[in-house]
């Protein structure tokens, strides 16, 4: 390995990682970014998704909605609106979330004068519980 | 005079009261903490989001030319009133209230409001100024959702070009003692100005709360050092994904949110610490009341006593 980068991931209700990590993946806006030591200098909008990173030898997940990351220096920020760490992600409410974000999506689309905000919304929240079971350490069970 | 029994029970009535005003205090004090623990949460985000913002425009000044930082020529100005939804907090909603007015009176540009608690909005309804937007029931501990949605809204009636400019007005927390009624301009943003985004973040969580948090780490430490050094050598060749234009417009979004986040948790925190502050003195009243109670209630025992004995006095030497 060469070596280890400075990650942090920091969401509006507080630090959610900081740890120097090998290697990381993200899903950036214009597909997946993998993060090696002594990258280049990069921004780049995140979308809703899994971030897989490499601790020790070992890969752990984490899911977040939206945001940025910037790159310099060997260190990696990632500003997420909400990010939720593999091991504090409870399968079963995701699940549920999903199930009521796929009825909601369903009406929505149903509807004729479909609002588009709705719309907008309930795609979202089906992405977002979509991304919590792609990250938790049950989800792999169930799919 | 009253008698012993009445007296008695005003006292009683007066207990209770304080019970519940000294318990209303300590709720208070407690949701003061929680609010200041959020704040002192968000930081690292708070400094992070600016820093970058503050690199995308040293690098790519040019595509500063975002919607939400270009001045338009005002026509129209909105107001985002920050209140609480339920009164029993000292003056804290007079003083929003009142400050609120005074700017409307002065502002020579069509204004029209957004209301965030119940008690800002019952006040301006009745003033019948143009309500464009109310938000209430945030609860106790108003969440970054909450703040999402009023920011969305914010943005939108922005982009539309309903507004041209707007504006918050929320209670500053000085001190638990002290809470001042301040207007900020959120929109257009002005990326140096520095009150803007220093302003809810370092001076008031800091003196009361020392916890072991996110920056007093050595790590954070280490990237405040790095930090420092990537100040030094701004100009990075950065690549920007999908591009610096496209960055920008999806962090200004995010930015507002936080000073939408910052602002609410400031007021919670304002009001919490009014609350205290006025269930405080309402205790100490409530003591002071039964002090008084309780010795108007000893001489009308006294003097029930003594008129009984000189009574009793009065019968036996009738008797002899």
């Amino acid at each position: 390995m060469a070596g280890t980068f400075f990650f942090q991931v920091v969401s509006p209700v507080g630090a959610v990682l900081t740890e120097d990590v090998q290697f990381v993946v993200l899903p950036g806006t214009e597909g997946e970014l993998g993060i090696l030591p002594n990258h280049t200098p990069l921004m780049s909008s995140v979308a809703c998704g899994v971030v897989r990173y490499t601790l020790h030898d070992e890969v752990k997940k984490m899911a977040v909605s939206g945001g940025f990351v910037e790159v310099s220096h060997n260190q990696v920020t990632l500003l997420a609106e909400t990010a939720e760490l593999a091991e504090h992600i409870d399968c079963f409410r995701a699940e549920d979330a999903k199930a009521r974000a796929e009825e909601r999506l369903k009406v929505a689309m149903s509807m004729k004068d479909a609002n588009d905000i709705d719309l907008i919304r309930a795609e979202a929240a089906l992405k977002r519980a979509i991304s919590r079971i792609g990250a938790s350490d049950q989800g792999n069970k169930f799919s | 005079m009253e008698g012993v029994r009445d007296i008695k029970r005003r006292i009683r009535s007066v207990t209770s009261m304080q019970q519940i005003t000294r318990a209303m205090k300590m709720v208070a004090a407690s949701r003061l903490r929680q609010a200041q623990e959020k704040a002192v949460e968000s930081r690292p985000y708070t400094q992070q989001i600016k820093a970058v913002m503050e690199r995308l425009l040293q690098a790519q000044p040019e595509d500063a030319e975002n919607a939400l930082i270009v001045k338009r020529p005002v026509e129209k100005i909105l107001y985002v009133l920050i209140t609480a939804d339920r009164g029993l907090c000292g003056g804290y909603n007079a003083n929003l209230q009142r400050t609120m007015q005074t700017i409307l009176k002065k502002e020579t540009h069509t204004c029209s409001l957004i209301t965030v608690g119940r008690r800002g909005r019952d006040f301006f309804r009745r003033q019948g100024a143009d309500i464009v937007a109310e938000f209430m029931n945030l609860g106790d501990s108003p969440s970054y959702d909450h703040a999402a949605v009023v920011a969305e809204q914010i943005v939108h009636l922005y982009t539309s070009g309903v507004v041209d400019k707007v504006c918050l007005v929320y209670s500053r927390f000085v001190s638990v003692l002290s809470q001042v009624p301040t207007m900020l301009c959120l929109l257009p943003i002005e990326p140096d100005d520095d009150s803007l985004t220093g302003y809810a973040d370092d001076h008031w969580t800091q003196a009361s709360i020392h916890r072991e948090g996110f920056r007093e780490t050595p790590r954070g430490q280490a990237a405040d050092a790095q930090e420092g050094q990537k100040v030094s050598h701004p100009i990075d060749n950065y690549i920007f994904e999908p591009s610096a234009h496209a960055i920008l417009e999806t962090l200004l979004p995010l930015y507002l949110n936080k000073l939408v986040y910052s602002a609410l948790l400031e007021s919670k925190a304002s009001e919490q610490g009014a609350k205290m502050t006025a269930m405080d003195a309402a205790t100490e009243n409530a003591k002071g009341m039964i002090d008084k109670y309780t010795l108007a209630m000893n001489r009308a025992r006294q003097a029930a006593i003594t008129k009984e004995i000189s009574e009793i006095v009065g019968g036996a030497a009738a008797l002899e």
